[in-house]
């Protein structure tokens, strides 16, 4: 298997293990952030724009340092340039067009957009986002997007036979965005398939998504996919053969509860190992953490264990959140000087 | 050509469960935030439920505006979609939020901890909707969807769970105010379809509903088709029956031509869950094509296949505008 990950491991790592911590991408956004998008929606003139682009710009760059000041070996800016997990691609990409809001359940909405045309690639997604953040960090930058599968099945169809066409259409495009990326510097991607696991024959389609977007993509690229709320026994061990490097579960949130489903063949991938309950805003403690980790051990070696939360911070308090990722990266140094002493049995 | 097909009346109606308007999505936002906690309770605040009284107003002034012949109350207070009456219940907790079928929605987890009563919550809105409309179409979840939406924590085996459901529905639909039809939504009935020993009981609860109720009842089912063996019981029991032919043509039109037509046929022939507007010859097509093989249908209903709170607004209207214009049309 190819090694994308030890150039992830900081120059002055104090264990000889390294074990990856990262996010998996969402952040509370500041309330400023808000009330300065709220201004542009409602004056929608030059002073209410430049003034959200700053806003924008100045979230990015305290969310990436508060994430440094974790201690995250890769971090992001929190997607806050980003609206929403579709409607943000949705908007970037030909063929899409808005109506207005749909339910997600009680009084929380989304602008479900609809596919009306051919889609095709109008204009970068996240080139900009890339660059202004490489500028302001001193670690690693991971770049998430929206996967194919999950743009298609969160939108109205109009155009095409089905979603799984939808689907491999749209995976052209992230294909191309990914390669303006790499171009870029990019060496982190993560995938989001939150859609992944929730209907029985859906793997096949994603894992010839992934095909497609990893298509001519170098070999010291590395590439996750991240999935969530599914049911992982539907999709593993099948996953084993799609061509990304990490499979980036929640697990927390159930308590565990599917991890026996990950040990009944060797998981051949790195995992990125979900060991913060986002939906909760009790800060787990170092110890706790601690033993979840352990969880991780039992179905891969530390080389191939990434830390992660479960999903997306962004339902916490900025408080809470950065406390939860500051004790994820105590405890996972501590169990890498555990390892180093010989004191963790594998 | 043959003249019977001519005689059929097609009216028009849909099943419900629709988006709120725009302008109340910000104000009951405002009142009742964006957490679990803040919905529905059946203990609103006199002025959350003004918001509704005037959202309700406003939606069946838009079916009457579209031309639709038959109106329902729209189940704009349903935070929970189908769930709904059940989570104003004493005797029901929520806790998490769970997958509202395979789709991107989500409602509140229910858990049946005590014995269900009856609340009278939707009869309220029903006798609201009656001071507005001249007999409107109640709309109720059936009894096995319910079933299968909530956990329970009380009655201790399925078949009791469902047995129980189907005397909370019949006491519900009792307090109701006098209706044209009364509509019981089973998408679980296709979806998840019951054991034998199940489906015994169902055909049962129904029947006893039948006997009770003075409405016509119609069991509309979306998302597939009926299995031949339940199908047939309930035409015979001489409930309506509600088709989706947008997701299942091919067995429903199976089940119409094998097991004969029920007493009143509703057919979802406009698709509820996707923002393209249909072409009136499309749908004419469809309906032609279902009134060929059901040849014996006397009287059909056209409506959308689901709830249309999946659409944005503007869809939403035009949707209810294609179904109002097509029922005005000759089919043939």
């Amino acid at each position: 298997m190819r090694d994308t990950r030890s150039q992830f491991r900081p120059v002055n790592h104090p264990n000889e293990h390294f074990i990856l911590t990262t996010v998996v991408g969402s952040y509370p956004k500041p309330k400023w952030l808000n009330q300065a998008r709220e201004s542009e929606r409602v004056h929608s003139n030059k002073d209410s724009r430049k003034q959200y682009n700053e806003a924008k710009n100045d979230a990015s760059t305290i969310i990436i340092k508060e994430h440094e000041e974790a201690g995250l070996d890769v971090v992001v800016d929190g997607e806050m340039k980003r609206n929403e997990m579709v409607e943000y691609f949705a908007e970037r990409i030909r063929g899409y067009e808005f109506n207005g809001p749909v339910k997600v359940w009680g009084h929380n909405y989304f602008d479900k957009p609809s596919v009306v045309e051919k889609v095709s690639y109008r204009e970068p997604w996240l080139l900009e986002e890339y660059k202004y953040n490489v500028k302001v960090a001193n670690k690693p930058i991971k770049v998430p997007i929206t996967g194919p599968y999950t743009l298609a099945n969160w939108s109205f169809n109009e155009y095409y036979k089905d979603v799984k066409e939808l689907s491999y259409e749209l995976a052209e495009l992230v294909n191309i965005e990914i390669k303006n990326l790499v171009s870029a510097g990019v060496r982190y991607i993560q995938i989001d398939e939150p859609a992944l696991a929730t209907t029985p024959e859906d793997h096949k389609v994603v894992r010839k998504c992934l095909e497609k977007i990893t298509r001519g993509i170098a070999d010291n690229v590395r590439i996750g996919l991240h999935v969530c709320y599914g049911d992982y026994s539907r999709i593993f061990p099948k996953i084993l053969d799609f061509p990304v490097d990490e499979f980036d579960v929640e697990l927390a949130n159930g308590n565990y509860s599917q991890l026996e489903v990950f040990k009944k063949v060797p998981f051949t991938k790195d995992i990125g190992f979900g060991v913060i309950d986002v939906h909760d805003s009790r800060i787990e403690s170092v110890e706790e953490v601690r033993e979840r980790i352990l969880k991780g051990l039992e179905v891969v070696p530390p080389d191939r264990l990434t830390v992660s939360p479960d999903c997306g911070l962004k339902l916490l308090s900025r408080e809470v959140a950065y406390k939860k990722m500051v004790n994820m990266v105590k405890a996972t140094r501590l169990v890498e000087e555990e390892l180093d002493h010989g004191e963790i049995e594998l | 050509m043959d003249d019977h097909r001519v005689m059929v009346e097609i009216m028009s109606s849909s099943l419900g469960l629709f988006p709120l308007p725009d302008w109340t999505k910000d104000e009951l936002s405002k009142l009742k935030g964006h957490q679990r906690e803040g919905l529905i309770s059946g203990n609103e605040s006199s002025l959350i439920n003004s918001v509704y009284d005037s959202a309700r107003e406003f939606i069946i002034g838009e079916q009457q505006n579209a031309g639709i012949d038959l109106i329902v109350e729209g189940q704009l207070r349903w935070d929970d979609m189908l769930a709904h009456p059940l989570i104003v219940h004493e005797s029901v907790e929520s806790r998490g939020l769970v997958r509202y079928y395979d789709n991107n929605n989500f409602y509140r987890e229910l858990v049946v901890v005590g014995e269900l009563t009856n609340s009278g919550d939707v009869a309220r809105e029903l006798e609201k909707t009656s001071k507005l409309v001249d007999k409107p179409i109640a709309i109720f979840p059936g009894p096995y969807t319910l079933s299968k939406l909530a956990t329970d924590e009380y009655y201790g085996s399925e078949y009791s769970f469902i047995e129980a459901m189907g005397e909370f529905v019949l006491g519900e639909i009792q307090q109701f105010p006098n209706t044209s039809y009364l509509t019981l939504l089973e998408p679980s009935l296709v979806v998840e379809p019951p054991s034998s020993d199940q489906r015994e009981l169902i055909v049962e609860l129904i029947k006893t509903i039948v006997s009770e109720i003075e409405s016509e009842l119609v069991i509309q089912t979306y998302w597939g088709s009926l299995d031949g063996e339940t199908y047939a019981s309930l035409v015979e029991l001489g409930a309506g029956i509600g088709f989706d032919f947008v997701t299942e043509n091919k067995l429903n039109l199976a089940l119409l031509e094998e097991y004969g037509v029920p007493e009143t046929t509703f057919l979802g022939v406009v698709d509820g869950q996707n923002t393209h507007i249909e072409s009136v010859e499309e749908i004419q097509k469809m309906i032609k094509g279902i009134l060929e093989t059901g040849s014996d249908i006397q009287n059909a209903i056209i409506n959308s296949n689901t709830g249309l709170f999946y659409l944005p607004e503007n869809r939403f209207t035009e949707k209810l505008e294609l179904l109002g214009s097509i029922a005005k049309m000759e089919v043939i």
